[in-house]
């Protein structure tokens, strides 16, 4: 890339216990782009996005932050410049989208200052910068899982961080919030965001990825650009499903598993017309 | 779902914080009413003509009624108002700290076992020594070790579980709890016994005005650490990666808070015996209020609190020419109070 990182995961490995969960793992994140995380169940993805932000401590290996070991770093300084947008909520207290958001301040506080003005402001900004400033007063706990999602980015936002861990984000969204998730993560990456999130769908990475890291066993079996990575061989291999990648009408790429059942059916038609015609 | 959806609002809008600037002057104007009520008359305009004719010695009230006045004011009325504020403030702000750090609505200061050490404590001195200092430090000392042991047996098995940490002080609670059905069964039927049981059920009457003047700063400053830590606490519920994610360190909170909890809880004990409910059911309505912001709900807790117990105060020894221990109104009150609040509690997290 000729540029230096701006996370740097190198050679990490990390076990619970006895069993190894990465191994040897090295990855990478430059500013400006999204790179999504994609591997089996079990293959490590959330270990792996937990070790880089610094909630667990790999065996081997280091993680480096703006080329900086990140275990040096206070916690504080970490959360100023990565965040984290977890994929589940615990159940918890109906705090206003706002309250949420403006947790995002909180790096920047002591134990002495409460939330300023400025940190209102910056999370008014980041809930415009996400367009859910409609949302501000409602109950958290009452959004549906798309509102959620870009109440925990705009929280991200809030923070000052350039660098967003997301895992899975768009698990549970319906799939017209998944795809104005993964929009509104492209135009982040465009102001300068690196996100790298994980996922269970290779179109997603298809889609929105600049860059592709794919983990097997706690493994990277395979990191570049997201032509290179997104084979059909790559994918089967990972999956253990026969897939095709395919370019459709208007340039869009996708992932399309072959199926074992075939249809029989014409895409616009229905299928009373179809029964008619017979 | 609208209705709620408008009273949830949290600090974001400005209806939950104008709520909390209504407590202070209402506080004043209760405490001042209450000062008034009693058995020993005292009308209003006495109240007011008191403190000139404190400061000035002129005019005002006549020096017998002035000196009677002075002594159910000052030394009967007035520390007993101030321990029911304390006492108040103190159960609502550990009642919400600890809802929010256990991420459960339906938690109260006595769950990690202050309450039933501290208990046990009094027991134990009483039955041993009688001195009220020693039953004090005794009550103090026992609700600081609860929750200890509670806080130990959840290290031991592992470091930092919530889970356990709420097994531990069911644990340290059901162990207090049979010492002090011990103590009860050995203590003499006839003089002891009595006493620890009045103790038991939390009572103002016999609260001291040397106690109170000693214990007040304690407990005005561990409320205050509270309401400076007030801003983790929302983190804190979300779960402790994300914690970690903002910059914080989730143990360290929950330690200071559980100090600071724990620590003006058992003060609580230590002035008035065990009154429960209010620290579970104040948290409830002050979030029904302000929102569920800690920020707010910490000291709308506290003020909310303190408040509650004062009014309740005032009808345990006003209503009935015996007076009532204020433990038993509280629970009383408290039941069908939290009755209608679980309703909501079932819909959301109230």
């Amino acid at each position: 890339m000729g540029m230096t990182a701006i996370l740097e995961a190198q050679s990490i490995s990390f076990r619970y216990g006895a069993k190894e969960i990465l191994q040897n793992a090295s990855i990478s994140l430059y500013r400006s782009e999204v790179v999504c995380l994609l591997g089996p169940n079990g293959s490590g993805k959330s270990t792996l996005l937990k070790v880089l932000l610094g909630l667990l401590r790999c065996h081997a290996g280091q993680v480096l932050l703006d080329g900086g070991l990140l275990t040096e770093r206070p916690r504080s300084l970490i959360a100023k410049r990565m965040a984290y947008v977890p994929q589940l909520h615990m159940h918890s207290f109906p705090y206003s989208v706002f309250d949420i958001v403006l947790m995002g301040r909180l790096p920047y506080r002591t134990l002495w200052s409460p939330y300023s003005e400025g940190d209102r402001l910056s999370a008014e900004v980041a809930l415009e910068q996400l367009r859910i400033t409609h949302l501000k007063d409602r109950p958290y706990t009452d959004l549906s899982g798309g509102e959620r999602q870009l109440t925990l980015i705009a929280r991200a936002l809030a923070q000052g961080a350039k660098v967003l861990i997301m895992d899975e984000p768009v698990t549970g969204l319906d799939y017209g919030n998944q795809i104005r998730l993964l929009e509104q993560l492209v135009r982040l990456a465009a102001e300068g965001f690196s996100v790298l999130m994980s996922t269970h769908f290779p179109d997603h990475a298809l889609w929105a990825a600049d860059r592709v890291i794919l983990l097997k066993d706690g493994c990277v079996v395979e990191q570049g650009t997201t032509q290179d990575v997104m084979t059909p061989t790559n994918l089967e291999a990972m999956y253990r499903v026969p897939v095709e990648v395919t370019t459709v009408g208007g340039g869009h790429v996708c992932c399309v598993p072959k199926f074992k059942k075939t249809v029989s059916y014409e895409i616009g038609r229905k299928s009373s017309d179809f029964s008619t015609s017979q | 779902m609208t209705s709620r959806t408008a009273i949830m609002h949290g600090s974001g809008s400005p209806r939950g914080r104008r709520w909390i600037w209504v407590l202070p002057p209402l506080l004043v104007m209760a405490a001042a009413l209450s000062m008034t009520l009693g058995h020993y008359a005292i009308p209003l305009d006495e109240l007011l003509t008191f403190p000139w004719t404190a400061m000035f010695g002129t005019d005002g009230l006549s020096d017998s009624r002035y000196r009677e006045t002075q002594v159910v004011l000052m030394e009967i009325r007035l520390p007993r108002i101030i321990a029911a504020m304390l006492i108040g403030a103190s159960l609502g702000a550990s009642g919400t700290a600890y809802q929010a750090l256990f991420r459960n609505p339906l938690v109260s200061p006595g769950l990690l076992g202050v309450l039933a050490g501290s208990s046990f404590g009094a027991a134990l001195a009483m039955l041993l020594n009688d001195h009220w200092l020693v039953v004090q430090i005794s009550a103090f000392a026992f609700g600081l070790l609860a929750v200890g042991l509670a806080v130990v047996i959840a290290t031991i098995y592992r470091a930092d579980s919530l889970l356990l940490l709420l097994l531990g002080g069911i644990v340290s609670s059901g162990l207090f709890s049979s010492l002090l059905s011990i103590v009860k069964y050995l203590a003499d039927p006839y003089n002891q016994l009595p006493s620890i049981i009045f103790w038991l059920m939390g009572r103002l009457s016999t609260v001291d005005a040397g106690a109170v003047k000693v214990l007040a700063v304690p407990m005005c400053a561990g409320i205050a650490a509270l309401i400076l830590l007030s801003k983790y606490l929302n983190v804190l519920s979300l779960g402790d990666d994300e914690a970690h994610s903002l910059g914080i360190n989730p143990t360290r909170i929950r330690i200071a808070v559980i100090l600071c909890a724990t620590f003006i809880s058992a003060l609580t004990v230590v002035l008035a015996g065990a009154i429960g409910w209010v620290g579970l059911i104040i948290p409830h309505i002050t979030r029904l209020l302000v929102g569920p912001d800690n920020e707010v709900v910490i000291p709308a807790s506290a003020a909310l609190g303190a408040l509650f117990l004062l009014l309740v105060d005032d009808l345990a020894r006003n209503l009935f020419p015996v007076e009532i221990p204020i433990g038993v109104v509280t629970e009383l009150i408290g039941i069908p109070v939290f009755l209608l609040v679980l309703h909501r509690v079932r819909k959301g997290w109230a």
